[in-house]
């Protein structure tokens, strides 16, 4: 199918789901009898979108060329968007440190670079000067719940 | 006037402010001159720095930044044919070639002269221009602000490439829908936030322009790992014209910072629209349209000069009426949400040292640009030889921190990676990302206008044709809204010579 067409169909969705969703904003009786309340305007973008959209699917549009798709480096891209999302899962209990260092050497790795000393030269003096920086200008950045587990433990 | 410029003198030139205009200037340059990083990128990596300043430092910190930046992607046009900025495409038509042939110092240097006196002519027609405006605006009602502003959302897409018409529209909507998120001030209700405690203040405007610009820019770099081209020749770099290539690009840089800040007051339209139009013009003027395309520093001068003076001129309806008129100026307008202001009329009476400082900060960017960045470009340009796999991580890292560091809530996080996936997935299909960035900071805007003259016209829907502005701008749009669509259907039905809309 035309990647065009396939787009405006996915927004046809999204748009009419959107303005099914607008009925479910709270409205007290006094809003409900006001002309412009909080759903208006977002049954306004809801009907607007589903006419864009629509006028999408039916125009002809040459779309993009799927070839070209398949010429692109997925497996990195999509492997960085997995660690982000899973820098972020850990942020909090590894620190800031600890799981930026992780981050940036296994992101160096997964865009190629193999020289372990380039990837700690590279992480460590960052991460380090950023956590400075950002306590130079009063900024705290959380140790994290290991940290504090660990010299919980210590002290006990 | 004499006042406000000395007041905005007064406020730049203390040490703290000069030195925040170059860092901006240097960093902009650094940032803008990477591939794909362009200066709503950049601002929008600076915006948490400048949350430590007063709002005046603020802007002229980001006014440095976004000079500089469209300086740097004049740079990586020139020396490696890949503009960090799609205002700087223009300029690879010449520049690129010009570096091939070994004059990429001529080239440089051309565009950076150029810049300079395009900003000097459009910083002039702002200070001239501004104030009349900002008075004329102060008549505004919420009728008028409101058609204004479906007008500048409208022109968004109008001036969108050939056959993104409807993808720019469709990407105008979903901003809007998105600005929607979060709790209604005006009646305290929770619109979309599915229960989640994290939404209820909405999506902030940073992680929207950081994971729509700056993160989907850092992957599409790793998308496109084989399509780029990042041999620097750094031999040879020499900055000196002749007087006969100076007398060749006076007049050409005169017309096209005429024609750029022209172009850039117009909401919607900007840098990149000013630098082709600055380009074709002069091509079509010149005798030797050949050498277009070639190496002509004609082909330089033109879309640099009409770019800054666009970037220049795209601050009028953001100082005056508070509007954006870019995705760039819409950074730099929720740049001013957050320290507080509202920008405005009133800014010109209310904060008249903001208003001031950034013209002046401005003009002070240009001179910056010309007399430190220029000398510095051979030693600054080392830094696209820089591997992407050290480059591309930490652009997520500086991306990811910005984000978390105004709310330290990693939820924002997981919710950036979601929305640059997303973004991802629709540039690769060619939907621009400026318009939903427009349509998310202009909704809120445009929802309290619209209740406001509902309210005012006791919900009546004649406010629509009342006032002789509304009525104006409302035509306009209309008329903006149906020439693609009328275009479309007389090549395609009349004329027979199908085109896209």
């Amino acid at each position: 199918m035309n990647s065009t067409r396939l787009t405006g169909i996915i927004f046809l969705l999204l748009f009419s789901t959107y303005g099914f969703l607008t009925t479910d904003i709270p409205l007290d009786l006094f809003s409900e009898e006001e002309l412009f309340n909080a759903r208006s305007l977002p049954y306004g973008i809801a009907a607007v979108g589903s006419f864009i959209s629509l006028l999408v699917i039916l125009l002809p549009s040459p779309g993009t060329q799927w070839q070209t798709w398949l010429a692109l480096d997925w497996l990195p891209a999509i492997l960085l968007l997995l660690l982000m999302s899973l820098y972020g899962l850990v942020f909090e209990y590894l620190g800031f440190v600890l799981s930026t260092i992780i981050f940036l050497i296994t992101s160096y790795a997964v865009l190629g670079e193999r020289r372990i000393t380039w990837m700690l030269l590279c992480s460590i003096p960052l991460v380090l000067g950023f956590w400075l920086l950002m306590d130079f200008l009063g900024i705290y950045l959380d140790p994290g719940e290991l940290f504090h587990s660990l010299t919980e433990s210590a002290d006990a | 006037m004499l006042d406000g410029l000395l007041l905005g003198l007064q406020t730049v030139l203390t040490f703290e402010n000069l030195i925040l205009v170059f860092a901006g200037c240097m960093v902009g340059t650094l940032i803008g001159m990477l591939p794909g990083l362009g200066p709503i990128s950049a601002i929008a990596l600076m915006i948490p720095i400048t949350y430590g300043f007063d709002p005046a430092s603020g802007m002229i910190l980001l006014a440095g930044v976004y000079y500089g930046a469209i300086f740097g992607g004049s740079t990586s046009s020139i020396l490696i044919n890949a503009p960090g900025v799609a205002g700087t495409v223009a300029t690879a038509f010449d520049g690129y070639p010009m570096a091939q042939k070994g004059q990429a110092g001529k080239a440089l240097a051309t565009a950076a002269y150029a810049s300079f006196a395009g900003g000097t002519i459009a910083t002039v027609f702002l200070v001239l221009a501004a104030p009349f405006l900002a008075e004329l605006s102060l008549g505004f009602q919420s009728a008028d602000y409101f058609a204004l502003m479906v007008l500048g959302l409208s022109m968004v897409a109008a001036f969108s490439p050939p056959g993104e018409y409807l993808k720019a529209l469709l990407m105008t909507c979903f901003g809007l829908a998105l600005s929607t998120v979060g709790t209604d001030l005006s009646a305290g209700v929770q619109r979309f936030t599915f229960g989640r405690m994290d939404l209820i203040d909405g999506i902030s405007f940073l992680l929207l322009a950081m994971a729509t610009f700056a993160l989907s820019e850092a992957i599409m770099m790793v998308l496109k790992r084989g399509q780029q081209n990042t041999q620097v020749n750094f031999s040879s770099i020499d900055m000196r014209l002749t007087a006969a290539e100076v007398r060749t690009i006076v007049p050409v840089i005169s017309r096209s910072s005429i024609l750029g800040f022209l172009v850039g007051v117009l909401p919607g339209a900007g840098a990149t629209i000013a630098s082709f139009l600055a380009y074709g013009a002069e091509r079509s003027l010149a005798h030797d349209k050949a050498t277009f395309g070639t190496g002509n520093i004609k082909g330089i001068a033109a879309p640099e000069a009409a770019n800054n003076a666009a970037c220049t001129g795209s601050f009028v309806p953001l100082l005056t009426l508070g509007i954006p008129g870019s995705g760039t100026t819409a950074v730099l307008l929720g740049a001013l949400i957050a320290y507080g202001i509202q920008p405005g009329p009133r800014l010109f009476i209310d904060e008249p040292e903001i208003f001031w400082s950034v013209i002046v900060s401005m003009y002070f960017g240009n001179l910056i640009l010309l007399f430190l960045n220029l000398p510095l470009i051979p030693y600054i340009a080392r830094l696209l030889s820089i591997p992407r796999q050290f480059l591309i991580p930490s652009i997520m890292f500086f991306s990811l921190m910005g984000v978390y560091l105004v709310s330290f809530n990693t939820f924002d996080i997981q919710m950036m990676v979601v929305i640059a996936s997303i973004a991802i997935l629709l540039r690769l299909m060619d939907f621009p990302m400026a318009p939903l960035l427009l349509g998310f900071i202009l909704g809120g805007m445009l929802e309290d206008n619209l209740r406001r003259a509902v309210t005012i016209s006791n919900g009546e829907l004649s406010f629509l044709w009342e006032r002789p502005t509304t009525l104006i701008l409302l035509t306009l749009t209309l008329l903006v809204l149906t020439s693609p669509l009328a275009r479309y259907l007389v090549r395609n039905i009349l004329v027979r010579e199908p085109r896209n809309l």
